[in-house]
């Protein structure tokens, strides 16, 4: 099974409360209207459609102390084989590349 | 059994993204509508599995980045120790008709030999990947990916080193 291939938890059990300015949430209201979605679908899903862009098209990734100190440990190890990848790439594939 | 190209760039012009259903709606709505535009900004690279007749099966977005450590304890390092060059793999995604069949897994095998390479050219020291939720960071993990922070559920971050990459990979070349 992909990572990707099936839909987040629906459950919409967290409230997010944001204040706005009359003009702004007008704005927002109408471009709602425009998409034929209500005002929660739509700025949810332009919101969430920013916060992928920018996660993925990070220039630089920022660590916390606890990881910045995990990783540089790390970097210091020696190199060595890494047991899930080699069983990951070592499982046979389902498909096969035409040339 | 099921005929697919290996990875290319994604080409806006041939390729068909029209039918892409992965099932995460934001990652399909990008490569539907900003892959060709996000390209010519020049912020990532799109790598597409495809059928042959070039519908998408499969993409996956590459960009430069660099791992900022300058938060580390300062006991442990008297300077802010250097950011470290990595290859972020922002997305990834395989349509739903071709789920299971290891095209994912194959794709991120083509990114780690990308990195492997980048490293002897210009040094790239990581693969690192943002997981979209906790689903997706389990996935990540089964193949072997470290969350940044280890003791942080919550993490989404996750990375291999590029001298395991090369430790793992060259054996299995041999």
């Amino acid at each position: 099974m992909y990572c990707h291939s099936e839909y987040m938890s629906t459950l919409k059990e967290q409230r997010l409360q944001i204040r706005i300015d009359p003009q702004r949430k007008q704005l927002l209201e109408r471009a709602a209207d425009a998409a034929h979605q209500n005002l929660s679908t739509f700025v949810l899903g332009a919101a969430s459609r920013h916060a992928e862009e920018v996660l993925a098209e990070r220039t630089v990734v920022e660590l916390s102390p606890q990881a910045a100190q995990a990783f540089s440990d790390a970097l210091a190890q020696p190199a060595r084989v890494n047991e899930r990848l080699a069983a990951a790439l070592d499982r046979p594939r389902q498909f096969r590349w035409v040339d | 059994m099921t005929d697919l190209r290996r990875p290319e760039l994604l080409d806006p012009a041939r390729h068909d993204r029209s039918r892409f259903d992965s099932g995460e709606p934001t990652l399909d709505e990008w490569l539907r509508r900003y892959a060709g535009q996000n390209r010519r900004r020049d912020t990532a690279a799109t790598w597409v599995i495809t059928t042959p007749d070039d519908r998408v099966v499969a993409y996956a977005s590459l960009a430069m980045t660099a791992i900022d450590r300058s938060a580390a304890p300062r006991e442990v390092a008297k300077q802010a120790p250097d950011p470290v060059p990595a290859l972020l793999l922002g997305r990834l995604a395989v349509d739903k008709d071709f789920a299971g069949l290891g095209v994912g897994t194959a794709l991120v095998a083509y990114v780690l030999a990308t990195a492997i390479e980048l490293n002897a050219k210009a040094a790239c020291r990581a693969v690192v990947v943002a997981a979209l939720d906790a689903r997706a960071r389990a996935w990540w993990e089964r193949l072997g990916f470290h969350p940044f922070h280890p003791d942080d559920p919550t993490e989404t971050d996750l990375h291999l080193l590029t001298s395991e990459i090369q430790a793992t990979l060259e054996p299995l070349t041999q």
